[in-house]
């Protein structure tokens, strides 16, 4: 399945993490200290993943812009 | 036999070829449901065919309430409501007043519920007015309404321009004007205009509202309280009817009132309160536990999941370019296909790739409206949704080629805009179909077709030989009145190698009146309002044969093996004229004694059967004269024949007019227009006077005159019949009468027998007497036979509105 960015991001957190599960590859998952950071790869392009330990809520669903983030992320 | 039967043969042949097909009244085969997945035929299959929009029906909270429910007050609790109702029910009734903020009733279903309210709360000063689409159950409470001749009319789709209009009509002459509606409509899944509509409510104090929400039921609004009421509220001059087995997954229904006192007569007075069952205590207890839910915050996280469900599956739909009908925010989708055997094709392929899809089909739709309809519901994944949407991309193409249907077809059935690919393949698609077995012929004139080659498919099949052909073209042409303005098309479908015919057919193309065939009392109310606007109610038809000619129009050789093949052509050609002419209708008529092979493959092809008036024939003619014509007929005809036709015979003087002048044609033509405007039971418009001039001066045709031989003074001609006489048959086309002398000298029984021994005389084999008047023409020996049309509408507006006529024909056209 084909998404594009844009339309990725018309649906709510919850579900594009649904998405995510259902259609995307998990590229990488890092525990920082109360988070987990995971990266997928959707379509053509990357998502970035927050999910909070604590409150278990999505903080953050988005896709990635600049992809030197993942070089941040392999160095941590 | 009567057109609703006809509709029912219709129904129950689309229905019995899908059940044949494995398609339809299928049955699951799990031993438990849990999710979406249910087994059908063997086979694990992903249910995209579920109303249950919110998959509430395996929340363990409601099984629990029920089964406690069950354990609490059994299994049933048999007592009319009107006499005790479980504690239960006023639990329930206070959380729906929650839900809605309104007084309500609940009832056992919500076609039940419709049947409580409308009779009650719809007096005899009040109108209705029904949307086209308004769901079956809210028609079926309405139908009640005719038993007290209330103004019944049906509104196109959604047009609030027109409901506008109408209660400007209406409003002096009608107390209250209800228009019924659904909130989204349970086929193609769009909505009522409910802004426009509270706009109208507010602005005509007349205006009532009574709409069906039983598909919007708990996926919108506040506390789930349906589409209608998302984000508005309540309008005191409307009432809700919701149902409780779709998304509410108890069964059941909820009736939502703008005031008690109308919660409380209904409650009162709604027939099926008083004397139908109750909801028992299992789905009560359930109800109970769902609108706890839907009074919670967690009813706006289950709509929120559905809600982007359904927003995933528009955008796949769009991805996979589908021929989808309406984008909408419901939980239904409807895929065109056009034709019956695509959607049967496709509902096949779809469950042979694990997908259980609805198919969309007549009656609920038009013929050439059928559908892929699906839904979704909370339970779906989005990946099952993609896969199924790819996969009904992937078969489409597949059905189509199979059923030699395109894309083209389907967007111009549903009136959608063609995208251009489409419009390419259908050029690449017919540059393929000319390599084919057969060819179509197409021709303009019967003066392009050589004569022999007509007449070896359509001599003795009726007054449409080579020649009768011209005499119509001739009369129908460069006339003065639109209907009397006729387009011919010959149509010869043939076999390339050998060149012999397989299926030929001429259409005409012309005004019809839409209650040709209507009830004699619904044409006279119709021809009152032609009388201001003569074209009121008519629609361009396309069809085979004419309003003239009547026999078998149709000539197929079945023993052909591209027969089939060929009538598909046929329908090409006939779809190509109705584009090309901008007709409401093609029509197939005048069958006799079909196969159910040649019936499926109309039905298959989008036409609906529908009845002609019986036709009447006279076969073994033996008679040269008077005695042996007495002598052939049955022990009552002869009674009759004595009574009323052989006491008066000396007293006619029968002549064969040759060489008529000018006011012998004006008083022909003025006989005529006394039986056309006498009889209303097949309303057409009147023929035009160059016909009978043509008739006159050919050679295949004769006018028999009677002229009656009072006492005193000169013979007076009372009746004149024009008959097709050429070829072995006899065929009696138009008559003419003067009333006046009808009661005293039984004038048209008296034609009646003139015309039939003329035919013996003649030698002829068979008498073709036409439609109507059955029970005169059987005196003669004519046997009725019934007479069948397929029919094919682009826009089925004006059927429905005459349906509801022919209810209450005093009522509904004021």
């Amino acid at each position: 399945m084909k998404l594009t960015r844009g339309e990725f991001c018309q649906f709510n957190r919850t579900t594009r993490l649904q998405l995510l599960k259902e259609f995307g590859k998990n590229i990488l998952e890092k525990k920082i200290r109360m988070r987990v950071i995971s990266i997928y790869k959707i379509s053509n392009f990357y998502v970035e993943v927050y999910e909070n330990l604590d409150s278990h809520q999505l903080e953050k669903v988005e896709p990635l812009w600049n992809m030197r983030i993942l070089d941040v992320y392999d160095t941590l | 036999m009567k057109s609703g039967n006809v509709i029912n043969d219709t129904i129950d042949q689309i229905i019995t070829d899908g059940v044949k097909r494995g398609i339809l009244h299928l049955y699951t085969e799990d031993d438990t449901l849990y999710g979406n997945h249910i087994r059908l035929k063997g086979k694990e299959v992903v249910n995209f065919g579920s109303c249950s929009y919110l998959g509430l029906e395996f929340d363990p909270r409601l099984k629990e309430a029920s089964k406690a429910a069950i354990d609490n007050y059994g299994t049933q609790f048999s007592e009319s409501r009107a006499y005790v109702s479980i504690k239960l029910y006023r639990e329930l009734e206070e959380l729906f007043y929650q839900v809605f903020d309104a007084p309500c009733v609940i009832t056992p279903t919500t076609t039940l519920g419709h049947l409580s309210n409308i009779p009650v709360l719809i007096s005899s000063g009040d109108a209705v007015i029904t949307d086209q689409q308004v769901h079956n159950s809210v028609n079926t409470a309405v139908k009640l309404l005719t038993a007290d001749r209330i103004h019944i009319e049906v509104l196109r789709h959604n047009r609030m321009d027109l409901l506008e209009d109408r209660i400007k009509a209406l409003r002096s002459k009608h107390e209250k004007i209800w228009y019924l509606a659904d909130g989204i409509y349970s086929m193609f899944g769009d909505t009522a205009p409910i802004d426009e509509l509270y706009e109208l409510l507010d602005l005509y104090p007349q205006l009532y509202l009574y709409v069906d929400d039983a598909h919007g039921m708990s996926i919108h609004g506040k506390n789930g309280s349906g589409s209608v009421l998302n984000n508005r509220r309540f309008h005191p001059k409307m009432v809700l009817a919701t149902s409780l087995a779709k998304a509410f997954a108890t069964g059941g229904a909820v009736m939502v009132y703008p005031n008690n006192e109308m919660a409380r007569r209904v409650r009162t007075c709604g027939g099926p309160l008083i004397t139908s069952g109750p909801l028992q205590p299992a789905q009560l207890g359930a109800a109970v536990a769902a609108a706890t839910i839907h009074l919670s915050e967690e009813i706006y996280n289950m709509q929120d999941e559905l809600h982007e469900r359904i927003k995933f599956t528009n955008l796949m739909l769009k991805k996979y370019h589908l021929p989808v009908i309406a984008e909408n925010n419901a939980a239904i989708f409807f895929v065109g296909v056009h034709l019956p055997k695509v959607g049967y094709n496709m509902v096949r392929r779809m469950l042979e790739a694990g997908y259980y899809v609805n198919l969309g089909i007549f009656p609920a739709v038009p013929m050439k409206n059928t559908g892929i309809r699906f839904t979704i519901t909370r339970l779906h994944t989005f990946l099952q949704i993609e896969q199924m949407i790819r996969t009904m991309a992937e078969e489409l193409p597949k059905a189509l080629k199979e059923e030699d249907v395109t894309y083209k077809d389907i967007y111009k059935a549903f009136k959608l805009p063609a995208p251009e690919e489409v419009l390419l393949d259908q050029q690449v698609g017919s540059v393929i179909s000319q390599a084919l077995t057969l060819k179509a012929f197409h021709f303009k004139s019967i003066q392009n077709i050589d004569k022999n080659d007509w007449d070896a498919l359509f001599k003795n099949k009726g007054s449409f030989d080579w020649e009768g052909m011209k005499l119509l073209e001739n009369s129908f042409q460069n006339n003065e009145l639109p209907e009397d303005n006729w387009e011919f098309d010959y149509v010869i479908i043939k076999e390339i190698k050998t060149g012999s015919p397989v299926v030929a057919s001429f259409f005409t193309t012309t005004l019809w009146k839409d209650d040709m065939l209507s009830p004699g009392e619904v044409s006279e109310a119709v021809e009152l309002k032609r009388r201001i606007d003569p074209y009121y109610f008519t629609s361009k038809v396309t069809s085979t044969g004419s309003l003239l000619t009547e026999g078998e129009h149709l000539y197929i050789d079945k023993l052909s093996p591209f027969w089939k093949d060929a009538m598909h052509l046929l329908f090409d050609e006939a779809n190509k004229l109705q584009e090309k002419y901008n007709t409401n209708g093609i029509v197939l008529r005048d069958f006799k004694n079909m196969d159910d092979e040649f019936e499926s493959l109309l039905i298959d092809n989008g036409f609906f059967k529908m009845a002609m008036p019986d036709n009447n024939v006279v076969s073994n003619l033996g008679w040269k004269n008077a005695e042996e014509f007495h002598r052939s007929l049955s022990k009552c005809s002869k009674i009759h024949f004595r009574k009323n036709v052989k006491r008066f015979s000396d007293k006619y003087k029968i002549e064969i007019k040759k060489n008529p002048t000018e006011t012998d044609i004006s008083l022909w033509y003025s006989l005529y227009k006394n039986v056309k405007n006498n009889s209303l039971d097949l309303n057409t418009f009147s023929l035009p006077r160059k016909l009978f001039a043509n008739i006159a001066c050919n050679a295949s045709w004769e006018t028999l005159e009677l002229k009656l031989k009072p006492e005193n003074g000169p013979e007076k001609i009372v009746a004149v019949v024009f008959s097709h006489s050429e070829g072995e048959n006899y065929i009696p086309m138009i008559i003419g009468l003067d009333y006046t002398y009808n009661p005293t000298y039984k004038v048209y029984r008296q034609a009646l027998f003139q015309v039939s021994l003329r035919a013996g005389v003649l030698g002829k084999k068979k008498i073709f007497l036409g439609f109507s008047a059955s029970i005169e023409k059987k005196k003669v020996g004519a046997v009725a036979s019934p007479t069948y049309a397929f029919m094919q509408i682009k826009d089925n507006y004006n059927a429905q509105m005459l349906a509801m006529m022919t209810l209450a024909p005093a009522t509904s056209n004021k």
